[in-house]
């Protein structure tokens, strides 16, 4: 039975959308049937990695309604050599497609949580895909709780900023506990870490979050410089960056 | 002392004004109910249109039944009580508390009550 997973924060810029191509893409490898859904509608950036000149929609549409995910997935496997399973949905990053994102009202937001609960049904039960992986946006917004109510492993990733702790903390008791999903957390772009400083952090923000840390990722400059168009787990898999990402696949896995 | 159709003409004139303002008053009052009216068909809609706030909100019994039937989107009691593991009788109980709510439907299908959160309102 495939599975849903969210690829969440608190705040932006911790590394989420890495984590859901390279994720994406070790799954893919290992010959799951992988689709990758790009629901961070007010920060699209999917299309920076793969591409995205063959859509003939975005899911802005299969959640408006107006399109089915089938029309809107697009076979990205080429980008990983074909040596895998890999489809995308794109969001429309055009500024028009954000903007309206953004002013959705209460009575679309209802709508869009039937699509998307429709829509995990359709990707994992019908279409039968091992994972779907979702990059959402951050924070507490519809668009984002959306995803998490749809979810059956929810990852959420957090820095060692006090406030994107502070805030991870009060995110996951007051929603992640009380729709009672299973969570887990990453933290990412940890930096000059030894190994024992990590354990220990891993023992205190797991007291914290009351919730499993999988993985401490360390913040390695050869990684923030490349660009977003390269998927590491392809250029170099033997980056230990990479056999890290390995490790917390496997987790989710065994989930 | 002003001649009488003077004064008549400047009476008519007032009237006119006043007849405006009493008109002018009338449209803001109607235009006023207009929104008063509006605003509780959203508050209804607000009670009987689930969404992810308000699924936090729901009691956690009825929280747990309504996140499994999200799962499957649409079943019957009994395959939402293999995935809360509670009594088939139960969940029945949930689900139909649910309908009165107005956040599930529920619809027959071949003999079989199925219960589903599949949309009723289609955009236009």
């Amino acid at each position: 039975m495939g599975k849903f997973i969210t690829i969440h924060s608190f705040k932006g810029g911790t590394g989420k959308s890495y984590l859901s191509v390279n994720l994406s893409t070790i799954y893919a490898l290992r010959g799951k049937k992988i689709a990758l859904l790009d629901l961070d509608f007010r920060a699209p950036t999917l299309y920076e990695v793969f591409g995205n000149n063959s859509s003939k929609c975005y899911i802005n549409d299969v959640l408006d309604g107006t399109a089915a995910i089938e029309d809107c997935l697009v076979d990205c496997s080429s980008k990983i050599e074909n040596r895998g399973k890999l489809y995308v949905a794109f969001a429309d990053f055009t500024t028009d497609a954000i903007r309206e994102m953004v002013s959705k009202g209460r009575r679309w937001e209802i709508e869009a949580l039937r699509r998307l609960l429709m829509l995990r049904k359709k990707l994992v039960d019908d279409l039968q895909f091992d994972y779907v992986i979702a990059d959402t946006s951050p924070g507490i917004l519809y668009l984002s709780i959306n995803a998490v109510v749809a979810a059956d492993i929810a990852v959420v990733v957090s820095t060692l900023d006090d406030s994107d702790i502070n805030g991870t903390e009060r995110m996951l008791r007051e929603l992640y506990e009380i729709f009672e999903k299973k969570t887990f957390v990453v933290v990412n772009k940890a930096i000059g870490l030894q190994n024992e400083e990590k354990q220990k952090i891993i023992e205190n923000l797991g007291k914290k979050y009351r919730t499993s840390i999988i993985g401490v990722l360390p913040c390695i400059c050869d990684v923030g410089a490349l660009k977003r168009s390269t998927i590491l787990a392809i250029k170099n898999p033997n980056h230990p960056f990479i056999k890290m990402i390995e490790d917390i696949a496997t987790k989710i896995e065994n989930a | 002392m002003e001649s009488s159709p003077e004064r008549i003409d400047d009476l008519y004139r007032e009237f006119g004004w006043i007849k405006d303002y009493l008109e002018e008053i009338l449209s803001l009052q109607r235009r006023i109910l207009q929104k008063l009216d509006s605003k509780k068909t959203e508050d209804h809609s607000k009670d009987t249109e689930l969404d992810a706030w308000l699924l936090l909100r729901l009691p956690d019994h009825l929280r747990k039944t309504m996140m499994a039937l999200a799962k499957l989107v649409e079943a019957r009691a009994d395959e939402v009580a293999k995935i809360t593991g509670r009594a088939r009788a139960i969940e029945s109980g949930y689900l139909n508390q649910l309908v009165r709510m107005g956040y599930v439907k529920k619809v027959r299908k071949k003999h079989q009550i199925y219960f589903s959160v599949e949309e009723g309102y289609k955009h236009g």
